[in-house]
């Protein structure tokens, strides 16, 4: 078993001396921030030590216009925290975002020109409009066109040598973090991972724990995106205290909320893409969305997946779930998980099906064994 | 080792007057009671409501060296890295003065005790392994689990209906299996009334065991938790003097 090593060092002291590390070692760096908590925090270590190497850094943000406004005003206060030392890379480039909340318009195209009228709001000059690199535009999936990773993808692509800091903290999750321990990406250094052309991923705040980033934003009266104050109000879990996208199929139920959070965001957004009403309405009921209930009309989640599949509307996805489903176990377990692909156009396969036999079936052989 | 923070108390006490008298003589200003409700003056957090958001900075704002926390009968999983438990353990942090009472040490396995071991120990984050644990702040109480065994026999017309009754059980199985040897079980007490009223669990038990499968499951069950409760008082009694 992995275990933690406690040092007489607390994490704001390890922090600094990783970002002095950094520093000492690159010329490039460059931050990827949020608008959440944790990129707001690392984002502000790292001004302040440009700051005091009167250096220059980069701050990345990759603007996927179907945000909150909150996130556009602490975007633009991290952006303008130490201009004289921040190179502003936030992007406003059209590229494709999956809708879950429609099948029509399965795939947001943000600032897509055709749409200019239903924007969200309007790109501002201060940003970059246009891809910012001269290689041929690299695609990981041609079906599903120029997406959101191909944008990071391409941006790294066109910088060498450049520390990219990202604000992943390991008590998160356990997949986070497996990634910050499973390897050192550069030297020996394991809060890091590395990336092509002698790029490099930093994890400084790998060690930070949830009141640790809370603690350093209070006693440097930093701002902080509205949304948690949101959440406190509503008394929700600790684990519930996300900011995310609104739309892709991980995060759409931010929508159910959104009319009470900001309201003008929610009225715009019912211009902009097909389906926000419906999932405003039905984002947390356990038979739409949810997936959790089988509608009464079925008696199985087999044969509620085979009407999904028969009648799903868009031909070219129908044809990645039936390819998908083809080696899978034919039980209730699988059956279900394929459900929710379906209703949430998951065609990117964010939410993997545990292929195994269902596990309901394996208990009731062993009650009905020993009882 | 961690250092400790406190005491636990395993077993029948007397809980009211041992709060009562940790309180005079340690200058304790204000209390706070996690778990089951006690007849105290003082805020009560159940156990559901121990990690929300609304709670939880109020409390590590409020809780201080002058603050008692008790926490009474928690033991709810036999999951150490719970949230909820993560939560009230870093309560505990903000005081050295924690009184962790539970009837039971155990859920099913003697190393459910270190939950309780985890509130008393100085570092949030290092779960010491049940092997290395030193139980010197523990108290045991009377905590004893009496079986008296009856045997009964049912007839072949019980025995039919029984098949009967688990085929309806497993029929009806849509989302929580576990239901079926639940629901036999209810099917046998049913039967069992013509032989005598059964006794609820509590720490002196009457039960009967029929000759059906599902009693001698719950009965093997029961045998296995008394078996770890006295392997797990053994070690704690153990643990303490070395």
């Amino acid at each position: 078993m992995v275990k933690k090593i406690y040092r007489n060092k607390n994490v704001l002291e390890s922090a600094i001396e990783r970002y002095e590390y950094i520093f000492d070692n690159f010329e490039n760096i460059i931050v990827s921030i949020s608008g959440g908590k944790d990129s707001t925090v690392l984002a502000h270590l790292a001004l302040m030590e440009a700051k005091k190497r009167n250096r220059k850094i980069g701050i990345f943000f990759l603007d996927e216009e179907v945000v909150y406004k909150n996130t556009i005003e602490q975007v633009e206060y991290v952006m303008s925290m130490y201009p004289e030392v921040t190179n502003r890379f936030w992007l406003q480039i059209p590229f494709n975002l999956t809708n879950s909340t429609s099948y029509k318009d399965s795939q947001l195209k943000c600032w897509e020109q055709k749409q200019k009228k239903k924007w969200m709001r309007k790109r501002d000059s201060k940003n970059v409009l246009h891809k910012t690199w001269s290689h041929e535009t690299k695609i990981a999936d041609r079906k599903k066109g120029f997406g959101f990773y191909d944008v990071f993808k391409n941006f790294e692509m066109s910088f060498d040598n450049t520390a990219f800091l990202v604000g992943l903290r390991s008590d998160e999750s356990l997949n986070r973090y497996r990634t910050v321990i499973k390897h050192p990406g550069y030297k020996d250094i394991l809060w890091s991972t590395k990336r092509g052309q002698n790029n490099h991923s930093f994890y400084p705040l790998y060690d930070w724990s949830f009141s640790d980033i809370w603690k350093y934003i209070s006693e440097n009266k930093l701002k902080y995106h509205k949304y948690y104050d949101f959440c406190f109000m509503k008394g929700k879990f600790l684990n519930q205290m996300r900011v995310s996208s609104l739309t892709h199929e991980k995060a759409f139920q931010s929508i159910q909320e959104l009319p009470e959070f900001e309201f003008d965001t929610y009225q715009k957004l019912l211009n902009r893409i097909e389906g926000i009403s419906f999932a405003q309405e039905t984002a947390k009921d356990s038979k739409m969305f949810q997936v959790k209930k089988l509608p009464k009309n079925f008696d199985s989640w087999m044969k509620y997946r085979d009407f999904l599949l028969e009648t799903f509307p868009v031909p070219e996805k129908k044809y990645i779930f039936i390819k998908r489903f083809k080696n899978h176990f034919n039980n209730n377990y699988v059956a279900r998980l394929q459900c929710k692909q379906l209703v949430l156009n998951d065609y990117e396969n964010n939410f993997p099906i545990k292929n195994i036999e269902d596990p309901v079936q394996e208990k009731v052989k062993y009650w009905s064994k020993i009882l | 080792m961690s250092a400790n923070r406190g005491f636990v108390y395993i077993g029948d006490h007397k809980k009211l007057d041992i709060i009562n008298k940790y309180i005079q003589e340690n200058d304790i200003e204000k209390c706070y009671v996690f778990g089951d409700h006690l007849k105290l003056q003082c805020e009560q957090y159940k156990f559901s409501d121990t990690d929300m958001y609304k709670y939880y900075y109020k409390l590590l704002q409020e809780i201080d060296g002058a603050s008692l926390i008790i926490i009474n009968e928690l033991m709810r999983t036999q999951n150490r890295y719970d949230l909820k438990y993560n939560c009230v353990r870093k309560y505990c942090l903000n005081t050295k003065h924690v009184l962790v009472f539970s009837y039971f040490p155990i859920r099913k396995a003697k190393e459910d005790v270190m939950i309780l071991y985890d509130f008393i120990q100085d570092n949030p984050f290092h779960k010491e392994a049940y092997s290395d644990a030193v139980f010197n702040n523990f108290v045991l109480g009377d905590c004893v689990l009496d079986i008296n065994k009856k045997d009964v026999e049912f007839g072949p017309d019980v025995l039919e209906k029984y098949e009967t009754e688990k085929q309806k059980a497993i029929k009806a199985v849509n989302k929580k299996p576990d239901i079926i040897p639940m629901r036999l079980l209810k099917f046998s007490q049913k039967h069992k009334i013509n032989f005598d009223p059964m006794d609820k669990i509590k720490p002196n038990m009457n039960i009967m065991v029929s000759n059906l499968k599902v009693d001698q499951y719950y009965y093997s069950e029961l045998l296995n938790f008394k078996k770890e409760l006295e392997n797990g008082k053994e070690d704690i009694q153990k643990q303490k003097r070395s």
